[in-house]
């Protein structure tokens, strides 16, 4: 039995799509706009109006130009690309198709990839909204399945990061009875479900830890996932 | 996730999450909203999502929404294969063109043995409307889907329907018009509305396999008129109201009819809270079911 959604194309429609809009990110915008928008809204009836509406005229075109000619790197936050990988978790536990394979945080970028049967539901994905980030990206196939990867801008090249630090936030996380810990020189491993691993990479987050170390989050063919994280030898 | 669906006025919502135990209810309830300017459906959609949204504070919502049926369009025709070329056909004969430019039309499979498919036509304006709504308040919509279809993608997830060979969502309308979807083998092989009576029923309207959905009209009836404890023309029925017909509910429901069930996904999902669950009050929550679509509960 089919299941509609009208967010997919119109037409013949299979029986399930993976299709959504997704403006989650566009978050991050909207806050470097703010102060603008409110300096103009507080200032407009004062004398100096056409003062600031020069201003912001001449400001408006100097980023323009320099948006035109410079073509800068999108701006993500760490906490905004560590926001998708969560959810690219948290949907691989239940979407069908579509399933987080692994994410690597490295010193410079965070490479995700994902995993589907069909090669329609990575397109929809691609589709949905990170192409709207110029978010790089490329799409392959490999033993019959379907993969996208995509690199987020990272930084994650701070120092001061040590495998007691690890250890110590281990025992502050509440985990679930299906947790494996191992730790060994400069690796920390975790291996349980998908809140084990969630709850952790935010217990570092909140404790200012996560671009102090390298991370892999692998999802394993037993449903499981492992989490490998490892001291920044930099 | 945050699971939303219209009833006319009435806008239920559901906010669940993924647990260890599957996903648990954290929170639901509704709001009534009136449509004052339909030239302005966009504005009114943003008001309805945004006071959910804040009613539920989840902080990134990822939602889904399932549409009233009366802001669809519902129509057949034959297409051997699901042949496009056909549909177009079909759609180029029976509307009007301006229609078409207004309306987004999706095609499926009735039970391939008919050879028809079920056209459903959203108008572009409402699609639109969602995807700057989503645009505007910063969220993810998972899926856009409509009334009783919605409601039968919950019957399979909360209650495993699939696993009967045949089953049948019943939606129990106001002044004895119901809905019903019939599913056999996992195919849809007939959706109708009929007016129900206390000796006969009248067929409203009807798509796909039109001698069983007679049976099921008589089938109805007997159970109703007490000549039978059991539906004979299906394995399962699954059935629920959002117009607020508890009347007609209670009376099914206490009939005690054997293979008759409540769809009501608040009697199956676990719930953040210990507070008993009201089951007919909540009974709207059924055409949220879309939200749970390919999930394991």
């Amino acid at each position: 039995m089919f299941n509609p959604n009208f967010i997919a194309e119109p037409g013949i429609q299979k029986e399930t799509s993976d299709a959504c809009w997704s403006y989650l990110q566009k978050k991050v915008e909207v806050i470097s706009e703010e102060p603008v928008k409110k300096t103009v809204e507080k200032n407009k009836n004062t004398k100096a109006k056409l003062a600031i509406y020069a201003w912001a005229v001449s400001v408006i075109i100097i980023i323009a130009s320099t948006g035109i000619f410079m073509n800068p790197e999108p701006k993500i936050s760490p906490d905004m690309v560590l926001n998708q990988v969560v959810d690219l978790i948290i949907e691989s536990g239940y979407f069908k198709d579509l399933k987080l394979s692994e994410a690597h945080f490295n010193s410079d970028y965070v490479k995700v990839t994902i995993a589907a049967e069909e090669l329609s539901s990575l397109q929809n994905f691609t589709l949905g909204y990170r192409i709207e980030d110029n978010i790089p990206y490329e799409i392959f196939r490999k033993d019959e399945i379907n993969y996208v990867s995509l690199n987020f801008p990272w930084e994650g090249n701070k120092k001061g990061g040590s495998i007691e630090t690890l250890k110590s936030l281990a025992t502050k996380t509440v985990f679930s009875n299906k947790i494996s810990i191992n730790s060994s020189g400069n690796n920390f491993e975790l291996y349980g479900r998908s809140s084990d691993i969630i709850s952790y990479l935010l217990q570092m987050a909140d404790n200012g830890l996560i671009q102090k170390f390298m991370l892999s989050v692998y999802h394993l063919e037993s449903g499981e996932f492992y989490l490998k994280v490892q001291t920044n030898q930099v | 996730m945050l699971a939303i669906s219209q009833s006319g006025e009435n806008y239920y919502y559901l906010n669940w999450v993924p647990s260890e135990v599957g996903p648990m209810v954290t929170q639901y309830g509704s709001i009534k909203k009136e449509l004052k300017n339909p030239d302005k459906i966009d504005e009114h959609y943003y008001e309805v999502l945004e006071e959910i949204f804040s009613n539920v504070k989840n902080g990134n919502p990822i939602c889904t929404f399932s549409l009233d049926s009366r802001n669809v369009l519902f129509s057949t025709c034959y297409a051997a294969n699901n042949s496009e070329e056909m549909i177009n056909w079909h759609l180029k004969q029976s509307r009007d063109e301006t229609l078409n430019k207004i309306i987004d039309y999706y095609h499926y499979s009735f039970n391939p043995k008919l050879g028809r498919v079920l056209n459903i036509g959203i108008p572009k304006t409402i699609r639109q409307s969602f995807n700057k709504n989503m645009s505007l308040l910063k969220s993810k919509m998972n899926g856009l889907s409509v009334g009783i279809f919605s409601a039968e993608v919950g019957a399979r997830q909360w209650m495993h329907a699939h696993k009967h060979e045949s089953y049948l969502i019943w939606k129990i309308g106001k002044k004895k018009n119901d809905e019903l979807l019939y599913i056999n083998n996992e195919k849809l092989t007939t959706y109708f509305s009929f007016h129900r009576s206390e000796k006969k029923s009248k067929m409203n309207w009807q798509f796909g396999d039109k001698d069983i959905a007679g049976n099921i009209c008589q089938d109805i009836i007997n159970v109703q008129n007490n000549n039978s404890k059991k539906f004979t023309s299906v394995q399962q029925v699954y059935f629920y109201t959002t117009d607020g017909n508890m009347k007609d509910v209670k009376f099914f429901h206490k009939l005690e009819i054997q293979n008759l069930t409540l769809l009501n996904p608040l009697l199956v999902l676990e719930t953040a809270e210990d507070e008993k669950v009201h089951e007919y009050n909540t009974l709207a929550l059924a055409e949220t079911g879309n939200s749970f679509g390919g999930i394991d509960v």
